[in-house]
């Protein structure tokens, strides 16, 4: 059995927008899942569901074994285990300096003295945000912004991690740290989901790549099965990404993992 | 943007614990305030300046955080050294207008100056407080002082808001003024309006995102966070105590 599960998950907003349509979607523990999609297409509304801020109306969501209702205590549970990074770091941010906000969740979850420090010091390390922290947030760059929103949640030591397209108006650098991080944590066995328009990046990256439109799941599976397919590209607006137009270009047998395998070749 | 904000440089050298500045503040405060003369505010005032003076604030900056309060104040004062009347009276300095006498005497100047003075020495004691103490280290203190655990928590978040907003609110106006919508008087008053509709709805939609991120974090209605500062010395409280007793003390005397 998968460790998440959705069954036929339906979400609407109140002002009847239907963001998620019959949703089926498996995945395991410790894999790579990326979601891309058109803007519109459903994938915040889908994190928010995972993370329980939303509730589906209907439908099942089984995570780990236990069915997620919601009940507030089935709630709480849920947000420890599911951690959320919002595209904008900004609504995240609240505390008066980057230090108080990204213990903020740890003392939620628990942690105290040593346990406390040792884990803010490991979240501070990973994000590289010890530098800053004493700065109030408001006095930062967004991309120090975003690897605080990053730290705030990891510290809460969560099980699965949602990010909501986690590169949007970084610059190479900041990209690069942002996915050495997660590198960090897929070592760490966790459970990583991103959105993201960057199907470069989902393609050298994920294990598992969820296609969305309209709140629909069009296709599910590897990136470098799904992304071959021009039909399934065509459909949900996507384009093929660079190695795979090269590879056809030059009719190349080879299916290259990454760019670098590409260029060896 | 906020004074703190713009010499937060002090802030930065000055890392004692948020308790012993606080009782220098009281000592700065208290000094100006229970005064009979006017060289007890005027000592604080020029221990402030040096102070600030000598942790590499410019006498520009100085004067410039100096002649905030001071137009406010001068104005109110004003009212106090001015003296209206119908009869003439004695004055250093009398016009007739009129029916009426204006002018100021040798006791209102007196009373005008020895209210700027002690208005300038609590002024400064704030100053103090604020240029040295980072917004956090405020919270701390308003917690220690046991405020309501809600208080606290509604002033961090205003603070924090309060700076998103207007960054939001800068970078829209600019947007409007680019695109010409503040020429002519009444293209301004709609652009104010459609400015402050948009902001309230950001912040709307902001205190819903927040909300969201909050409870995701973990959150049961109650803010805790972790506390690291300096070790608290005794030794430099005992000196602000001093300081205090000195102050006071020189207040009583009659000049
Ligand atoms: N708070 C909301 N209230 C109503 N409708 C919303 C809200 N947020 C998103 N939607 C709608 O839900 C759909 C999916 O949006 P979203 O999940 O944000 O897509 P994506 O993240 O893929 O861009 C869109 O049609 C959007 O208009
Ligand atoms: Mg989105």
């Amino acid at each position: 059995m998968s460790y998440i599960q959705l069954e036929h998950i339906s979400f609407e907003y109140p002002n009847q927008t239907l963001a998620l349509d019959e949703v089926n979607l498996n995945i395991d523990k410790g894999q790579k899942v990326a979601v891309v999609g058109e803007n519109g297409s459903g994938k915040s509304s889908l994190f928010l569901c995972l993370c329980g801020i939303h509730h589906a109306q209907t439908g099942r969501y089984i995570l780990d074994g236990e069915e997620q209702k919601c009940k507030r205590k089935d709630r709480n549970k849920l947000f420890r285990k599911v951690g959320y990074v919002f595209q904008d770091p900004e609504v995240q941010l609240f505390a008066s300096t980057v230090e108080k906000d990204i213990s903020f969740g740890a003392i939620n979850a628990g942690m105290k003295g040593e346990a406390l420090q040792a884990c803010m010091d490991e979240v501070m390390e990973m994000t590289q945000t010890h530098d800053l922290r004493k700065k109030p947030p408001h006095q930062l760059s967004y991309g120090q912004k975003k690897r605080v929103a990053i730290a705030g949640v990891l510290a809460c030591k969560p099980e699965v991690l949602l990010l909501d397209e986690p590169f949007a108006w970084l610059d190479n650098q900041q990209k690069k740290n942002t996915i050495q991080v997660l590198d960090h944590l897929h070592e760490q066995n966790k459970t990583i989901i991103i959105s993201t328009h960057d199907i470069n990046f989902a393609y050298e990256w994920a294990d598992k790549l969820v296609v969305m439109k309209e709140g629909r799941v069009l296709a599910t599976g590897h990136p470098q099965g799904l992304l071959d397919n021009e039909d399934l590209l065509e459909k949900a607006g996507l384009e093929m990404p660079l190695i795979l137009k090269l590879t056809k270009k030059l009719d190349l047998d080879i299916r290259p993992n990454t760019m670098e395998e590409f260029l060896r070749v | 943007m906020f004074i703190s904000e713009k010499y937060n440089f002090l802030q930065a050298k000055i890392t004692q614990h948020p308790f012993e500045k606080f009782t220098f503040f009281v000592a700065f405060l208290l000094g100006s305030l229970l005064t009979q003369n006017i060289l007890s505010p005027f000592l604080v005032v020029t221990c402030i300046s040096t102070f600030f003076l000598y942790h590499a604030l410019s006498v520009k900056a100085l004067f410039q955080i100096a002649a905030l309060p001071m137009s406010f104040m001068l104005v109110a004062v004003l009212s106090i050294i001015c003296i209206i009347s119908q009869e003439s009276f004695e004055a250093i300095y009398i016009t007739q207008i009129g029916d009426y006498y204006i002018g100021f005497s040798q006791i209102s100047l007196d009373i005008g100056i020895f209210i700027i003075v002690k208005a300038m020495g609590a002024m400064f004691a704030f100053y103090f407080l604020i240029l040295t103490s980072p917004i956090d280290e405020i919270e701390y203190l308003l917690r220690k002082m046991k405020l309501p655990d809600l208080l606290v928590e509604l002033f961090v978040l205003s603070f924090r808001f309060i700076t998103i907003l207007l960054l939001f609110s800068r970078q829209c106006y600019l947007s409007q003024k680019k695109r010409m919508a503040y020429r002519s008087f009444s293209s301004s008053i709609r652009s104010l309006g459609m400015l402050i509709s948009s902001v309230l709805i950001k912040s709307l939609i902001h205190a819903d995102f927040s909300q969201q991120a909050l409870l995701n974090r973990g959150y049961r209605g109650e803010m805790r966070f972790i506390e690291i500062h300096e070790p608290f010395v005794l030794k430099r409280s005992i000196i602000a105590l001093l300081l205090m007793i000195a102050l006071v003390a020189i207040g009583q005397l009659r000049l």
